[in-house]
């Protein structure tokens, strides 16, 4: 039996699994959550009780809920930036490719200076240059990313453009906006979308390391890793307070990259080089 | 930070081009090779350098009144901006911060301007340098020599079981952010197993190499993240290179499995080993900033979250033009040693 359920459940399957699990924590997990996360719920370090089951820390804030609630604002920033990576980067790419000459040598410095300093370091320069707002955080994280992106779009884009189809849409006229959109876009979709799997644990990654840092997200709020930093010091005492989120962030950044990478190489087997040719082309004129 | 520069390796080394003309020598080609990466990283330094001055003098808005506070009479901010020499013009304080930094002069921190006794960026970024440079030296080399072993051993026989094991644990690892795994690694071996300090304390004046044991656990948990990167990449470069067709033909003339890996894989899946080695230093240090923090290893990460905190922008500024200088020179050096290692390069196609 056990050996069976080994089996059926590969390593995608059981991070799709705990993924999902976690996605519902987060989405639930405020809805459940026992206390305000962020107001002081009973004695000040009280070790795991009925009333508190994962104890209290140095406030007296009950640990559990500010665990079912310290996900939520880390996904949704994460996955906002992710968004906006793919929204500034995908253009950039498709514009760099066709146009030789300024805009694709602008990208490329601008990937040389990006590459060359660690992600770490270039969002302290923005965070501290522009304040560590929310907005500043997730725009941050995007900056980041973009270079990647739109290097992957653009070697894709420059790969589809010598192709006969995309020569015979310029042949017969069409504007490029629409070579891209009906064109382009279909074929570069699986290159580009491969990279999103590493986007977003890159960005759930970096935001997280800044809100430990201190640079990011600002206590009070509920986060893992403000609480991570600032329950490290009352280990002895209260050591949930530490390992649980420690082990739910370990568990979410593991469990998307695992996802992804078996969705990738499942979808990579079944890939053909077959192009995407729109279905209406004749209106095209 | 060490997954996200993951593909960044393979897009940089499948867009290199192929330098030189035909007609040319191979030396030509390769002093021509070598004067354009020469010129390009002197290019990326200096954008770097314009690119962090202008963000943090405009969008930093005015450092004197950040630090005197919200209080401060408009007499008081303005000498306090002749001081700092934030009366001046933009682009004389960028040339004359660049013509002092490239003399060693990284100048003072404002707060100490201010407090009439200048504090030199310089003796201030010194210890915490050393102490960095220990921590990146060492995990650096743990990791090079471990990742190697493990992408070989791993890309060798592509989806076999070692493969797979192999293949599944980088993965794990290169997700987790690092003080993730230093949390996790603190729990089992100084909670659990009492075996090593939690924190990594260096007394002002002494260097880490007193107490080994501190560096054991920030080592530890900086190379396991970049270890699986390491290590993907080797065995992407292992795979590309087996399926080549002079290896295939080694393969079919008879020559033991042995000698084809050592003749014609490993030696030509240097190059992109050695450009990914030149990466793992950038990413080294991104993991360098946050590992000090997690074990309050007085280094120039745990120097630059007290600058970005205190809003002290010369040691901001100082920081992260030896990092981008460091990197920038390295994956320069790393260019040229393939050039060197590969010599399928030096000829000119």
């Amino acid at each position: 039996m056990i050996k069976w359920i080994g089996r059926q459940l590969s390593a995608g399957g059981v991070s799709l699994i705990l993924l999902l699990l976690l996605i519902a924590l987060v989405i639930f997990g405020p809805l459940i959550a026992p206390y305000s996360p962020t107001e002081s719920a009973g004695v000040p370090l009280s070790r795991p009780s009925g009333a508190h089951l994962f104890g209290t820390d140095t406030l007296g804030r009950d640990v559990l809920s500010r665990i079912l609630l310290g996900g939520q604002l880390l996904l949704i920033m994460s996955l906002a930036s992710t968004v906006l990576t793919y929204l500034i980067a995908i253009p950039i790419g498709m514009i760099a490719a066709v146009n030789k000459g300024v805009v694709d040598d602008i990208l490329m410095r601008g990937v040389d200076v990006l590459i060359a300093l660690p992600a770490m370091l270039v969002l302290l320069v923005v965070l501290s240059a522009a304040g560590s707002g929310i907005p500043i955080i997730i725009i941050g994280t995007a900056i980041v990313r973009i270079p990647l992106v739109s290097r992957v779009t653009r070697a894709a884009t420059l790969e589809v453009f010598s192709s006969e189809y995309v020569e015979s849409a310029l042949t017969r006229g069409e504007r490029i906006w629409s070579i891209f959109i009906r064109e382009v876009m279909p074929n570069i979709k699986e290159a580009v979308f491969s990279t999103v799997g590493l986007s977003f644990t890159a960005a759930v990654l970096i935001m997280s390391s800044l809100n430990f840092l201190g640079v990011g997200l600002q206590p009070p709020s509920p986060d893992w890793g403000i609480m991570i930093s600032e329950n490290r010091s009352i280990f002895e005492m209260n050591p949930y307070a530490v390992l649980v989120p420690t082990l739910l962030l370990a568990i979410l950044t593991v469990s998307i990259s695992g996802t992804w990478d078996s969705f990738e190489r499942r979808s990579g087997a079944k890939r053909t080089k077959t192009p995407v040719v729109p279905k209406v082309r004749a209106s095209a004129r | 930070m060490s997954i996200q520069q993951n593909q960044t390796v393979s897009v940089l080394i499948a867009e290199e081009e192929s330098p030189g003309k035909k007609d040319a020598s191979d030396a030509a080609v390769m002093l021509r090779y070598i004067g354009i990466r020469l010129f390009s990283a002197l290019l990326t330094v200096f954008l770097i350098s314009v690119l962090v001055f202008l963000a943090i003098s405009f969008l930093g808005g005015d450092s004197a009144s950040v630090l005197l506070g919200r209080e401060a009479t408009p007499e008081v901010l303005s000498s306090a901006r002749q001081k700092l020499g934030l009366d001046r013009p933009l682009y004389e304080r960028y040339f004359s911060w660049v013509i002092a930094f490239v003399q060693g002069d990284f100048g003072a921190t404002s707060a100490s301007i201010l407090a009439g006794s200048p504090t030199l960026v310089r003796e201030l970024i010194a210890a915490p340098l050393l102490n960095s440079v220990i921590l990146a030296t060492l995990t650096f080399s743990l990791t090079a020599i471990v990742a190697v072993w493990l992408g070989q051993r791993a890309g060798r026989k592509p989806g076999s079981r070692t493969d797979r094991t192999i293949s599944s644990i980088t993965m794990a690892l290169a997700s987790l952010p690092e003080f993730v795994a230093a949390t996790l690694l603190i729990f089992i071996f100084f909670y659990m197993l009492r075996l090593l300090p939690p924190v990594s304390l260096v007394p002002a004046g002494t260097s880490p190499f007193e107490r080994p044991v501190i560096l054991v656990l920030p080592v530890l948990s900086l190379s396991l993240g970049l270890l699986a990167v390491t290590a993907r990449q080797v065995r992407a470069a292992v795979i590309d290179v087996s399926q080549l067709p002079y290896v295939q033909a080694a393969r079919l003339n008879g020559y033991p499995e042995g000698a084809v890996t050592r003749s014609f894989v490993m030696r030509n899946s240097m190059a992109p080993t050695v450009q990914v080695l030149a990466l793992v230093f950038i990413y080294l240090f991104g993991g360098v900033i946050v590992i000090e923090q997690v074990f309050a290893y007085p280094g120039i990460g745990n120097l630059l979250i007290r600058a970005v905190t205190d809003r002290e922008v010369v040691i901001l500024q100082a920081i992260t033009m030896i990092v981008a200088i460091v990197s920038v020179s390295l994956s320069l050096v790393a260019d040229i040693l393939v050039l060197f290692l590969v010599p399928k390069l030096r000829t000119s196609r």
